[in-house]
């Protein structure tokens, strides 16, 4: 309860099973309504899991394609959510900025935009810490491995030092990157 | 040494916990659409009065911190969108609300005429200690009024609410209404009515560090959407 805002919150499963039932009735019978589709995609772009949130952006998508919809407005909307909850974020900041072309000053859409650029300045920030702790770890490794290169005056340790050691500490370093 | 002292005591100071408040209470406003739900939110949080207000997708957050006895209360507000075609989605925040401010407009007759409906779905979804405000609002046209103040107290009377006439536009009532609901509520925790152990109950209580000060958070007014 105490996080509270429209990217961290999270909807019940319970609630989830509800919508996903009801859409999945309405598919059996034939074509499923917009109402039941868009509903159920709130709840999905609101889920924990991300493939729940893929699923909903694809029936969003869906939704906004079709030429005879009225709410695409909403559509966009979650469609920025879903995507910014999946840290796709430059997608998410393309579609506010549509809406934001159309509506200037909605707060509502204002709001969400600055959450997201916040989240992407954390996220930058904690890939710098990490990068740099890596980098600072690596110098220790080489200065210890050419001081004790010194110490015993054989090259045998340096060596050891540049062909296993720091090979393995990059590709630490990349998964911590990509991650 | 008394530097380093000095730093660590900052530090413990800055990251032992950021709560300059006892409790957080969830509300959510619901009511028709048009009825001036998000510029009663705005006005409370900023006090400003948006003229231009699109219509809300889905739901809309806003806190600010308030004062009710002594004790410092967040309150976290989940403004939802009035449309129909959100009608199922906005149901879902309703669960574990402590308080829920029920609007309508006293220019509309049919936003009047909704009010059932929406206490049906407030009583069915929150718990039976949720405090339930109504509010009149857009009272700054009173010429062009369409539900005498009379008519909605007793409606209000007889279903158990609490009630005023508000402005979004002007600001009348519009802090009482969010204080009065924070005092009910705290009234219920203290007499024991409403049991802060209980899943929904809507309050969370958050015992403030000893020994910490509140900086200037006097009714501070803090619309901090973004908690990430």
């Amino acid at each position: 309860m105490e996080l509270g805002d429209p990217l961290s919150e999270i909807c019940s499963p319970e609630d989830l099973k509800v919508f996903e039932r009801r859409y999945n009735e309405e598919v059996c019978k034939g074509p499923v309504s917009s109402k039941t589709q868009f509903e159920y995609s709130c709840f999905l772009v609101r889920s924990k899991y991300p493939a729940d949130i893929e699923r909903g952006i694809m029936l969003l998508e869906e939704l906004y394609k079709n030429p005879d919809e009225t709410g695409k407005r909403d559509y966009i909307y979650y469609l920025a959510i879903g995507n910014a909850r999946l840290k796709e974020y430059q997608i998410a900041l393309k579609y506010l900025k549509g809406l934001l072309q159309v509506e200037p000053s909605n707060r509502q859409v204002l709001e969400l935009e600055t959450c997201i650029k916040k989240r992407m300045d954390n996220e930058a920030l904690k890939g710098a810490a990490i990068a740099g702790g890596a980098l600072i770890g690596l110098g220790a490794i080489i200065g210890l491995g050419v001081a004790l290169g010194k110490v015993k005056n054989g090259s045998c340790c340096c060596l050891l030092v540049c062909c296993v050691i720091l090979p393995q500490q990059q590709e630490k370093n990349n998964k911590y990157v990509s991650e | 040494m008394r530097h380093e002292c000095r730093l660590l005591y900052f530090w413990f100071k800055m990251s032992a916990g950021p709560y300059n408040y006892s409790y957080i209470f969830k509300y959510i406003i619901i009511g028709d659409m048009g009825v001036g739900k998000s510029c009663l939110l705005h006005q409370f949080t900023e006090k400003k009065f948006m003229a231009d207000c699109p219509h809300t997708i889905g739901v809309e957050f806003g806190t600010r911190i308030i004062e009710v006895a002594g004790q410092k209360i967040k309150l976290q507000i989940w403004d939802t969108a009035g449309q129909e075609r959100f009608r199922a989605v906005t149901r879902s925040y309703y669960r574990g609300a402590a308080g829920a401010l029920m609007v309508y407009d006293i220019t509309r007759r049919s936003t009047y005429n909704h009010l059932s409906s929406w206490l049906t779905d407030a009583r069915n979804l929150t718990n039976p200690n949720t405090v339930i405000f109504l509010i009149g609002n857009k009272a700054d046209l009173d010429a062009q009024r369409d539900v005498t103040y009379d008519e909605a107290k007793q409606f209000a009377e007889e279903n158990g609410l609490m009630f005023v006439e508000a402005s979004a536009k002007t600001g009348e009532n519009v802090e009482e209404a969010f204080l009065e609901t924070a005092k009910k509520i705290y009234q219920n925790i203290q007499d024991g009515s409403l049991d802060l152990n209980a899943a929904e109950s809507g309050v969370q209580h958050k015992p403030t560090q000893p020994g910490r000060t509140n900086l200037s958070n006097d009714s501070q007014t803090n619309r901090d959407n973004c908690s990430c």
